[in-house]
């Protein structure tokens, strides 16, 4: 049977039109005889690489193009001239040819970047704006020694909407100009999905158009126009429609049948004959149009080598660096100076330990030749020190030593024991990833900043597909199906964390489901909803701009990759993730990391207020050598072994220390209570599925507490087990027992660490020889079969879920920082926490926090709030004449007006301009906020400080209610006051004291709350739980702050407003669920095991305010949780209960 | 012209028709039908499209041909006719029928 190829296929990488994963097509391809298989998405090749990757491993070749769209062409001083019939706009493909030295694959990604080129703002362009003009192709594809793509006009082209529409000779003229346009580069693309006769892509339609090809003097060939694998998908495709228009099916004219398949090659064959036969050409054109759609494939089968560098790194050349010469020798100079900056304490013997370390590190890098990549991370890392921003290379590039060196990492891998082989081994060949967090706040201006150093040829962001998720899926298969928006409500904000693809099997398991479970038995169209949720599971939706991926390319990168622009206007690469390794891209991934700007933000508090006083104010030493002089806080290089922190630690009163603040890992730290550095990195290496399933928690801590004696599986691993009580927890640990055990190098070991689950590397068997021919000098052997078994048992399980140290160190760092400022420092520190919001709870739980720590919150005030949260001093009174002593000032902290409901950033601006303000008139006039803004701010009393008078002239401070009251006044006026005026119409604006009507009533406590949630989205005045006091006391809720001195198995009922809800791992593989509640005494945390969760059914991720009801827990000698039992809605019960005490009083009276 | 009523159906070795009867009517085709796919709304015909179940879901297999009526019978017609197969149950209708007379005859 003769080959057929289809050329023209959109995979679900066309966004809201494709079905099919690339993978899955070709599978199909393959299984139908075909030697090459094309993808052609719509505007880009997000697909493109693991269409080639796919093609690769099926070992068929490649072919690539891209569905664009085609814009009117612009002409000077006449408006656009359309193309003919606009109901939909034209498109065409373009198929980059291949075995040219990637020069196709180059024209079609630099086509791509033009289709995707920034509109006049630098923004991206709208939706329909994506595309090209007629006359642009031929710029980049007709190269010097002849065309290096192919233009497809398929049925969508110009031509073929002319010749739809009958106007045959206006379809002769426009092919014509195409091939004036295209000479040699141009096909005519035959589609026949057999729709009604006459339409788009019908037998009439395909016959006309290759009889037009055949008169004009372009080739033909055959496609589908392939949109889905099987006809099953044209209903997914229906969907994808609706969701593309966002309207409902029956609102537009839908696809026109379900034609549009991967069909086979023998079907291809006979429509070729159908169209043939229906038109005026004789029978042998079929067999033309079938040997000119192979000659084309043929021409554009690509070779991933040659034509695109396949796994090929390509990073900056070292010019771009401004280094001349060998790239091996400037790396190696480098290492040496930061060996002396480093180590500078260093013993002569652990300095010739380091450089024997660090010969190796450089010799492997340079056998990879990756001194330059080295280089290129180094250099961004020095750039973000040069605009001083906080920088931490996480993951495991903090075991390299020359990362350490570079200043890249500020984890000392020696010290920690942390193994650069675990980072880049022996058998690497593509780019290791070193990983950088910096300041979240900074985020941006570090991408703009690279992309000036190297150059915006070199650099692009990284981009992410966004795929369908349960949520997403439900909402827009309720849009296809007309659902109202209430229907699409009910069942999308209830699906939580699962695969579309099981709706409807979930649907019979969770509690939480059940209300949507008995819809569906009910409603035929929620029925139908569940099906086509599941239908748009894990399809990419949109590409976005990927949260920190930066991509460092040679000179050549835009003829690597296309981009479009990202949201934030620097163009991103159409590749994401996990297409970078194959393209031979670097990608540096530099995260935001909200922390990082917490910490920044705290340490320049710290400096800001205290200046030289900064080490006493933190009850630091003096001299403490990481403190300047004029107070600047070194925070990494910090003791790590500072007792007053771990103290803190242990207390569980984690919230804002980075990583251990979660309800989950409360608990673990009261049970573990941490007394060094080694322990926060085994916590935190520790709290995750794993280790949790197999139970590493228990052992660990029993070693440690000394409930029993360390286990050490042999007595040779005890130096690299001591740290974690004779626990594997580390990869770094695995490598040493493999290279202990099998005499081989830590990076052999790693490599059989890497394949231990793959049968085919026969780890266990290798491992049971080599260790048993272990001998001694005497010929003893080492570890005997019993140990052989006890280890091998070991490292089976760890395999899959062992951590690796460098990157738990690397995290642990940031932890312990957070939890030092917090000790140290509290009022700045949870200043920089309200700031950056940094961690998984509300601001609110902050507040808290502070007044829990003594840290007074200080009211909103126009004339002293600025757009962060900052730290103020508060004076004692003082006695007469005498000066406060320093000692004695407390501080607290100012709201930020950045938080305020509604607040524009022009009027915050204003605001901060104008500061500080003569009166409420004065504040009106100068700052010019809206009237709802002035409102709302007067409502949570940032004006209160306008309106005091300093107590001279005696009589009682006015009330909110007179301020509210002068408000009222002012903006009931028509007209505001002029701003621009230089001269004052009414001077008595400035100071309007003398204004306010008096004796206006104060607002309740209960209104006051209300407001400040309403404005502030947290309550600062008291908890907003204090609303529902007289229930709570009657139903006796005990406050979170009295759990601990509850007995073991008390059972209790507590209430707040919900915190967190968290569905961590756990060893027995069953959900469960937790529940944090906050009651203005602390949190209280709440388990719910299955059956909990049946009772509490919906209540279980929707309500906020809560009443639970459970059995006390002890989790350690600081921790307590409670095992729930039933759950209720705090709004709901107080309704019923307020209903009973009318009714009550109704029959007391 | 939209009809949808039941009508009976001669195919030939290819599947495709040869001859139709309807309303007591036979019709001869005289023309190459040309097979085409219309397309049903399966959002308000059918009560699930579950995955991997959806393959007759949209199309509906037409022919479009020329036909003659080779009986007499009440209402005659020659004209252009699209008849329908229902994939599920196997029944022919005929869907469509175009003719400049048409409407004069059956709707006046």
């Amino acid at each position: 049977m003769a080959r057929f190829t289809h050329l023209h296929v959109a995979s679900a990488y066309s966004a809201h039109f494709g079905t099919s994963q690339p993978e899955a097509l070709v599978a199909a391809a393959v299984h139908d005889g075909a030697e090459a298989a094309a993808i052609t998405d719509r505007d880009g090749l997000y697909g493109a690489i693991r269409h080639v990757r796919a093609c690769l491993s099926a070992g068929i070749d490649a072919i690539v193009g891209v569905d664009l769209a085609l814009l009117p062409e612009r002409r000077r001083g006449s408006a656009d001239v359309a193309t003919p019939s606009a109901a939909s706009p034209a498109r065409i493909t373009v198929l980059a040819h291949g075995q040219n030295s990637g020069e196709g694959w180059a024209a079609l990604c630099r086509l791509i970047s033009a289709a995707h080129s920034p509109a006049a703002d630098g923004m991206p362009r709208q939706p329909g704006d994506v595309g090209v003009q007629k006359s642009r192709p031929g710029g980049f594809i007709l190269g010097e020694s002849g065309p290096v793509a192919t233009v497809l006009l398929g049925p969508d082209s110009d031509v073929a909407q002319a010749v739809a529409a009958a106007d045959l000779s206006l379809a002769a003229s426009l092919l014509a100009e195409w091939k004036r346009l295209l000479p040699g580069a141009l096909a005519v693309e035959i589609v026949c999905h057999l729709t009604e006769p006459g339409d788009r892509a019908s037998i009439r339609h395909a016959a006309r158009l290759l009889e037009l090809a055949d008169t004009v003097g372009v080739p033909a060939v055959l496609s589908n126009a392939v949109r889905y694998l099987q006809p099953d998908d044209a209903v997914t495709g229906d969907v994808l429609d609706a969701a593309d228009r966002l309207r409902p099916l029956g609102a537009f004219q839908p696809q026109a049948n379900a034609q549009a398949w991967l069909k086979p090659a023998e079907t291809m064959r006979r429509i070729a004959l159908l169209v043939v036969d229906h038109s005026a050409l004789p029978r042998s054109a079929a067999e033309q149009l079938l040997s000119a759609t192979e000659r084309l494939a043929d021409a554009c089968r690509l070779d991933p080598h040659a034509d695109l560098a396949w796994r090929r790194p390509k990073i900056p050349s070292p010019a771009v660096l401004g280094i001349e010469g060998d790239p091996v020798v400037e790396l190696r100079r480098r290492s040496e100076s930061g060996l002396l900056e480093r180590y500078a304490d260093a013993k002569p013997s652990e300095l010739e330990s380091l450089r024997t370390r660090l010969d190796d590190e450089l010799s492997t890098i340079a056998g990879f030749g990756f001194a330059s990549y080295f280089l290129t991370v180094a250099e961004v890392s020095s750039l973000m020190r040069s605009m001083k921003v906080r920088n931490q290379a996480r993951g495991s590039g903090a075991g390299s030593l020359v990362n350490y060196l570079l200043r890249i990492s500020n984890v000392d891998p020696a010290r920690h024991d942390l193994l650069f082989e675990r980072f880049l081994g022996n058998a690497r060949s593509t780019l290791p990833d070193i990983d950088i967090d910096v300041e979240s706040a900074r985020r941006h201006d570090i991408y703009r900043a690279i992309f000036d150093r190297f150059g915006p040829n070199r650099v692009s962001l990284m981009s992410m597909q966004n795929t369908y998720r349960a949520r997403g899926a439900a909402r827009d298969a309720g849009l296809a199906l007309g659902l109202d928006d209430a229907q699409i409500d009910l069942v999308a904000t209830n699906l939580w964390r699962f695969n579309a693809r099981d709706f409807r099997q979930v649907l019979t398991e969770k509690p939480e489901l059940r209300e949507i479970a008995a819809l569906v038995k009910n409603d035929a169209q929620i029925d139908m909803l569940v099906d086509l949720t599941e239908r748009l599971d894990r399809l990419p939706r949109h590409i976005s701009m990927h949260p920190c991926g930066v991509i460092l390319g040679n000179d050549d990168l835009l003829s690597t990759t296309p981009v479009q622009p990202s949201g934030m206007g620097l163009p991103m690469s159409q590749y994401d993730k996990h297409d970078m390794d194959d393209a031979g891209l670097l990608k540096l991934d530099v995260l935001g990391v909200r922390m990082q700007s917490s910490l920044a933000y705290a340490v320049s508090e710290i400096q800001r207020i205290h200046g030289r006083r900064a080490a006493h104010a933190g009850g630091l030493p003096v001299d403490a050598r990481y403190v300047s002089a004029d107070g600047i806080i070194e925070l990494d290089e910090i003791p790590l072994d500072d007792e007053q922190t771990f103290e803190a630690i242990r207390t569980t009163r984690t919230l804002g220390m980075f990583q251990i603040e979660s309800p989950g890992q409360r608990e673990l730290i009261g049970k573990m209570q941490p007394t060094e550095f080694e322990d926060l990195i085994a916590d935190i290496s520790l709290f995750r599925p794993g280790p949790m399933k197999g139970n590493m928690v228990a052992p660990f801590l029993d070693v440690k507490h000394g409930f029993a004696q360390p286990q050490y599986l042999h007595p040779s691993f005890r130096p690299f087990l001591e740290s974690t009580y004779g626990v594997v927890i580390y990869h770094e640990q695995i490598l040493r027992i493999f290279a202990l055990c099998m005499q081989v190098t830590l990076a052999e070991g790693d490599e059989l660490r890497r394949t231990i689950e793959h049968p085919e590397a026969r780890v266990e068997e290798r491992f049971r020889l080599d260790t048993a021919a272990n001998v001694d000098a005497t010929g003893v052997r080492r570890y005997d079969d019993a140990a052989i078994e006890r280890i091998w048992a070991v490292l089976k399980g760890f395999g899959s879920f062992g951590f690796c140290k460098a990157h738990g160190a690397a995290f642990a760092l940031p932890t312990f920082q957070s939890a030092w400022l917090k000790t140290h420092y509290p009022a700045e520190f949870v200043a920089a926490l309200l700031t950056h919001d940094p961690g998984m709870y509300p601001r609110r739980l902050l507040l808290a926090e502070a007044r829990r720590m003594g840290v007074p919150i200080l009211p909103l005030d126009v004339s002293a709030s600025r757009d962060v949260y900052r730290v103020e001093r508060i004076e004692p009174p003082r006695s007469h004449g005498v000066l406060a002593d320093p000692d004695d000032v407390i501080l607290g902290i100012r709201l930020s007006l950045s938080d305020v409901h509604g607040i524009s950033s022009a009027e915050l601006d204003r605001i901060l301009a104008g500061q500080p303000y003569a009166g409420i008139g004065d504040f009106y006039q100068r700052a010019a906020p809206s009237r709802a803004l002035l409102t709302r701010l007067a409502l949570v009393g940032a004006l209160d400080s306008l309106a005091a008078h300093d107590g001279s002239s005696g009589g009682a401070q006015p009330t909110r209610g007179d301020v509210m009251a002068r408000v009222r006044e002012l903006v009931a006026r028509a007209r505001r006051p002029a701003t621009r005026n230089a001269q004052p119409t009414l001077p008595i604006f400035v100071d309007d004291r003398e204004q306010l009507t008096e004796a206006n009533p104060e607002p309740s406590m209960v209104e006051r709350v209300a407001t400040e949630l309403d404005v502030l989205q947290m309550e600062v005045s008291e908890h907003v739980i204090e609303s529902y006091r007289p229930l709570l006391d009657e139903l006796g809720v005990i406050p979170a702050s009295e759990l601990l001195g509850c007995w073991n198995g008390t059972t209790v009922l507590v209430a707040g407003i919900r915190v967190a809800t968290q569905t961590p791992p756990m060893r027995s593989g069953k959900r469960v669920v937790f529940i944090s509640l906050d009651d203005g005494s602390g949190c209280s945390d709440s388990t719910f095991f299955e059956e909990a969760q049946d009772r509490a059914g919906a209540l279980l991720f929707g309500t906020k305010l809560m009443v639970i009801q459970g059995k006390t827990r002890r989790t350690g000698e600081r921790g307590i949780s409670i095992e729930a039992s039933n759950a209720w809605d705090l709004k709901a019960l107080w309704a019923q209960w307020q209903q009973t005490q009318r009714h009550q009083a109704r029959e007391a009276s | 012209m939209n009809i949808d009523e039941p009508v009976s159906v001669e195919l030939s070795d290819d599947g495709s028709p040869v001859r139709f009867v309807w309303r007591g009517v036979v019709y001869g085709v005289i023309s190459a039908p040309e097979r085409w796919f219309a397309r049903r709304p399966w959002w308000q015909l059918d009560a699930r499209a579950p995955r991997g179940a959806g393959d007759t879901l949209i199309d509906r297999e037409m022919w479009r041909v020329d036909a003659l009526p080779l009986t007499d019978g009440a209402s005659r017609l020659d004209g252009t006719f699209d008849l329908g197969l229902h994939a599920a149950t196997g029944v022919w209708s005929l869907s469509r029928a175009s003719d400049d007379v048409l409407d004069a005859q059956l709707f006046v």
